[in-house]
């Protein structure tokens, strides 16, 4: 809670901005998953659209620079589309938990002092692994030991990708 | 109609979730889906048509998912040459089972709950941070706003000679700049006005959760869920 106090109004308004378009984007995210998961399978799919899904914690964080704000940045984008809703449901507030814990240790890692592209894709490529403990959970998608390692790796690039390009929207957007 | 409260509802939804996140056997799972599935299809059938036949479309990828990863056991059925055998059909009912559970009970509270009363009431019941209420609810006031904006830039992509919908990270990218300037100039003017208006002092109001009689109906239906869930 206290952590939460160190945030100015301009912040939260800015962390409105990122659940917004987070939320619009995991809602998207989903057709995209579909068609890439019908096209290429599940390591192509998760290659694809996996990374998106973790895109709301590197953008707050990069943007408002303050401890919380990629778990924040996650969370409320997965709060935003559960109230669309989105065919994920209620499972998108647990996902955007797990997530937004997993991205917001890549800045704690670096005891919140950069918030750089490199964090950023560190918080994308972390928030892989809740995800596929998850999926296993949700789906049963339990594969064999090679193919859990193809699929976490598939996950955790993605999430890299997607937090590069989330960081440079974000300078891109500051400077 | 005297309805349950948003913080009652988001209670039962998310209980619902995490029981159908971690129950395995297919009892636990059937008692779930039987429960929550009929009302939410019959109360969210008008306004959520398309995410229940999203949901049904799904089931044709869970199959395959279920064919792909627990194709084991004795076989079942022999399709052209492809041994189905009964791990496909146990995946397939229990991944199927957890996801109609899921799916009823958001139904449920989405069908019932209007955004802006849950996040007052979770603010005022639950003591939800004001910080998160806040940008929960500028978030969603700027969902319209941001669809228009996406509209806007998918419509300049088009008569620049780029594509209209985003495929390579490159186009996500030129995307979410325009996304993200237009929606910042904004927030700007929104944080400055709530600081003036002297958001950072006000105190989040606390009020106690009174229960109406509807609201113990639903408790009641959700521990007894919890506890015959628990039980087998």
């Amino acid at each position: 809670m206290s952590m939460l106090k160190r945030y100015t109004a301009l912040d939260i308004t800015y962390l409105a901005v990122v659940a917004a378009i987070a939320g619009v984007i995991f809602a998207l995210t989903w057709n995209i998953y579909f068609i890439s998961s019908a096209v290429g399978g599940p390591i192509v799919a998760r290659v694809v659209s996996y990374g998106l899904w973790f895109i709301g914690a590197p953008l707050a964080a990069t943007l408002i620079r303050k401890p919380g704000s990629a778990f924040l940045g996650e969370f409320l984008g997965a709060l935003v589309e559960t109230l669309i809703p989105t065919y994920g449901a209620f499972t998108n507030l647990i996902y955007g938990f797990a997530q937004g814990l997993a991205s917001e240790l890549a800045y704690a890692l670096f005891k919140y002092r950069k918030y750089d592209v490199l964090q950023a894709s560190l918080s994308g490529a972390l928030a892989g692994f809740p995800c596929v403990v998850l999926d296993a959970l949700l789906f049963g998608e339990v594969f064999t030991p090679d193919v859990m390692v193809f699929i976490t790796i598939a996950a955790v690039v993605s999430g890299a990708i997607y937090g590069v390009i989330a960081a440079l929207a974000v300078k891109s957007v500051r400077r | 109609m005297i309805k349950p409260k948003p913080t009652t509802l988001f209670i039962y939804g998310l209980v619902i979730t995490i029981l159908a996140f971690i129950s395995r056997r297919f009892e636990q799972l059937l008692i779930l889906a039987l429960v929550n599935t009929p009302v939410g299809v019959v109360l969210g059938f008008r306004r959520y048509s398309v995410i229940i036949a999203l949901f049904f479309i799904g089931l044709i990828g869970l199959f395959v998912n279920a064919l792909m990863f627990s194709n084991v056991g004795n076989p079942v059925l022999e399709f052209y040459g492809l041994v189905i055998r009964e791990g496909v059909f146990t995946a397939f009912v229990n991944v199927m089972l957890r996801l109609l559970s899921i799916l009823g009970a958001t139904l449920i509270f989405i069908t019932q709950v209007n955004a802006r009363d849950l996040i007052k009431s979770l603010e005022c019941e639950l003591g939800l941070p004001k910080t998160i209420a806040f940008a929960t609810a500028v978030g969603l006031r700027m969902l319209n706003i941001l669809e228009r904006d996406l509209r806007e830039i998918q419509l300049v992509r088009v008569e620049r000679g780029f594509r209209k919908y985003p495929i390579t990270p490159s186009d996500i990218g030129s995307f979410l700049r325009p996304l993200l300037s237009l929606g910042l100039e904004r927030a700007l003017w929104v944080g400055i006005a709530a600081e003036l208006r002297g958001f950072s002092q006000r105190s989040s109001r606390r009020v106690g959760i009174k229960i109406t009689y509807v609201d113990i109906c639903v408790y009641t239906l959700l521990i007894t869920q919890v506890i015959t869930v628990l039980m087998i």
